[in-house]
């Protein structure tokens, strides 16, 4: 059903917060657009969303509301995530500009994106965890993300041996 | 809120976009990291394939073995819940693989016996029976008297080592020699005449089979275009090296149906767009006509038209315009399955509808032939003069007369043949051994099993189409994962991108799996 563009939608964050958004905004995300062509007859009660906090919310629609108009990726393009892999650093400006966020924040994002079902988002989320590994030793990647090494001597000397073959490069 | 606080399946997600040495790492970084990668099916390939990827790139100095052990060590370890890889069991006592395989010849897995070539030297391990992890007989030689070996094939059965040389670029020329030692095979003292080409040999296709003192021989000289097949068949007695029989036409290949016919496809016969099968009597007159035994009405266009028949009883008809190079020996050639593949183009069923990208398979148990040819035999009196009729220009039966071996008739009817169909994809591959079918999708096999005894019994008992579900009745450890058929098994393997597989071996406990790159993988059952 078409609605109109300017039809204006709330949700409600776990933490109370609520957000009145333009409805094509928040149909970047497939959950609530599912959500919402489920619903027939025009509700006042916001949405509830209890996975996504406030300040994770408005960090998504700053992202959706930038992105807005542009085409939902397709179906298929999980199909091409060989593809994805090659093009990883292929992050916009824009996008990378919004993304400079703390670890914390970043991974909330990933988490919500995902819960939101906001393909674009968690692309952009995961491409970036991506490269802040890639050319690391794993000491200098449990630095980064405050990961205790919790291998045995034993297992730790037996991934060794099982990497030799690939670490000596 | 943590990277590690991220569900299992997001953090795989952010290692979809990692290269294989970032994963690598990955993994050594803690537990769950190293779970992820290793529970992932992707991740898993994707890490196995950089690996194997970078035995062969790194200057490292380590050997060949060295690196095969290592790449055993990191499979073996894996943890998969969802899937447990086979362990390779290979071990390659000797000297092992030589260094450099020319995928042209490198190795052949014939029967249970693994033979590699490099150069004239021949090292063969009879894989039969393992004797504490070692084949159970292995032998080398080098063989004389020849300037390459163009392609090789061995019989362990009958002690034969068969190999077909290019002579001067303009023929071919055929060696049956003793597999022990490589010398001429005591039997084989007659030389046999040399095949003329005219074409450069990499444009050819051509196939040698050989079925106790015969020797089978065909080369298609348009292999690039079914539409003008016109090929010529040829079967030497190697013992006295006379020409039995020659046939001309549009066969693209063709294959013993034990030691009286022959059995060929006929794709190119202008009156009608169905494929066919024939048989031809071995012993007959170079004239006698083929007689049909089997239509294909579905297959509509000839020029797409790619197919390949294989069946175990040592015989092998390898696909069009692709020489295969597997070729098992069994002992009881009834126990064997047929398997055709065909494209046929405007019929198609419902999952494939419109993709224009499957191929059928059909699989018939070859004992339902044998019984017809066996029916054949004993009524052949009558033969002779059915075949008076076939062809009036030309006087076959005058000659066939004399003979002691009569011609099949037309006039024999062919019962319709139990058959099992599956639909693939175009680009899988698909072959018997014995009773069990194999299709090769790009790097995963596919194992149809078919109850051998219970096959068998239902062809001769009753000559009806019937569909009948495969009986798996080895189960392997991993799940089933296919979209074929519900009973098979699928076994992902992670192989060197680029390389395909060249070669599959089976037994009941075994699979031995050899790539055209000259890798050779082997697994055990678990």
């Amino acid at each position: 059903m078409a609605a109109p563009a300017t039809q204006q939608i709330k949700i409600r964050c776990n933490d109370e917060k609520e957000f009145t958004v333009d409805r094509d905004v928040l149909e970047r995300s497939v959950l609530i657009k599912n959500m919402l062509e489920d619903v027939t007859e025009q509700q006042d009660a916001p949405i509830p969303l209890p996975n996504v906090s406030g300040p994770v919310m408005a960090k998504v629609l700053e992202y959706c509301t930038h992105h807005r108009g542009e085409p939902l990726p397709s179906a298929d393009t999980e199909q091409s995530q060989d593809e994805t892999r090659k093009r990883t650093t292929d992050i916009s400006e824009w996008d990378q500009k919004f993304i400079t966020v703390d670890q914390e924040m970043l991974f909330e994002i990933i988490l919500a994106a995902n819960y939101l079902d906001i393909k674009s988002l968690l692309d952009v989320g995961c491409k970036t965890v991506a490269n802040m590994i890639k050319g690391k030793t794993p000491e200098e990647i449990r630095k980064l993300f405050n990961i205790v090494n919790d291998f045995t001597p034993e297992e730790e000397a037996q991934i060794k041996k099982e990497n030799e073959w690939a670490e000596d490069r | 809120m943590l990277l590690l606080n991220l569900p299992a399946e997001l953090i795989s997600r952010i290692f979809y976009h990692l290269d294989g040495q970032s994963l690598v790492r990955c993994r050594a970084v803690c537990r769950k990291c190293s779970r992820v990668i290793d529970k992932d099916l992707r991740l898993h390939y994707h890490v196995t394939l950089y690996g194997i990827n970078m035995m062969d790139n790194t200057q490292n100095g380590y050997t060949l073995i060295k690196k095969f052990k290592l790449l055993q060590n990191f499979l073996a370890t894996r943890v998969n819940k969802t899937w447990t890889p086979p362990t390779p069991i290979a071990t390659f006592p000797g000297n092992g693989p030589p260094k450099i395989l020319n995928p042209e010849q490198g190795y052949r897995l014939s029967s249970d016996v693994l033979t590699f070539v490099n150069g004239l030297h021949f090292h063969c391990m009879d894989f039969s029976t393992m004797v504490d992890g070692k084949p159970y007989k292995e032998w080398e030689f080098t063989v004389e008297g020849i300037v390459e070996v163009g392609y090789f094939d061995i019989d362990p059965t009958q002690n034969l080592l068969v190999i077909k040389e290019f002579t001067q670029r303009s023929a071919l020329t055929y060696h049956i020699r003793s597999l022990e030692n490589g010398k001429i095979h005591p039997l084989a003292r007659a030389k046999l005449p040399p095949v003329q080409i005219e074409q450069a040999w990499d444009e050819l296709t051509d196939y040698f089979e050989i079925y106790q003192e015969q020797l089978l021989v065909w080369v298609d000289q348009e292999w690039d275009n079914p539409a003008v097949i016109d090929n010529t068949i040829t079967v030497y007695n190697w013992v006295t090296g006379e020409v039995m029989r020659t046939i001309s036409g549009p066969y693209p290949s063709a294959t013993f149906l034990g030691s009286d016919y022959l059995l060929c496809f006929d794709v190119a016969t202008g009156s009608s767009p169905a494929f066919r099968l024939c048989v031809f009597s071995i012993h007959g007159d170079s004239k006698d006509p083929p007689v049909l035994i089997f239509e294909y009405p579905q297959i509509q266009n000839l020029r797409d038209l790619s197919m390949q028949c294989y069946f175990q009883n040592g015989l092998t008809v390898p696909r069009l315009a692709h020489m295969r190079t597997h070729r098992p020996f069994c002992s009881n050639p009834e126990e064997a399955v047929l398997v055709l593949c065909a494209e046929p183009e405007y019929l198609e069923p419902p999952p494939f509808a419109g993709t224009g990208s499957w191929q059928m398979i059909s699989v018939i148990p070859m004992s339902s032939m044998f019984s017809h040819l066996r029916a054949l035999q004993t009524t052949s009196t009558p033969a002779s003069t059915t075949t008076t009729t076939q062809d009036t220009t030309k006087q076959p039966s005058t000659k066939t007369s004399g003979k002691e071996v009569t011609t099949v008739p037309r006039r024999v009817k062919w019962g319709a043949w139990p058959q099992y169909t599956v639909s693939a994809h175009k680009r899988d591959y698909a072959y018997a051994h014995g009773s069990r079918v194999i299709i090769e999708q790009f790097q995963t096999l596919t194992i149809l099993d078919f109850d051998r005894k219970s096959l068998v019994s239902k062809a001769l008992d009753s000559p009806t189409i019937e569909r009948k579900e495969p009986v798996v009745e080895v189960p392997w450890s991993h799940p089933v994962e296919s979209t074929l058929h519900p009973r098979v098994h699928s076994l992902p393997l992670a192989l060197k991108e680029g390389s395909s597989i060249s070669d599959v071996h089976l037994d009941e406990d075994t699979i031995l799996i050899g790539t055209d790159r000259g890798e050779v993988y082997m697994y055990k059952q678990t």
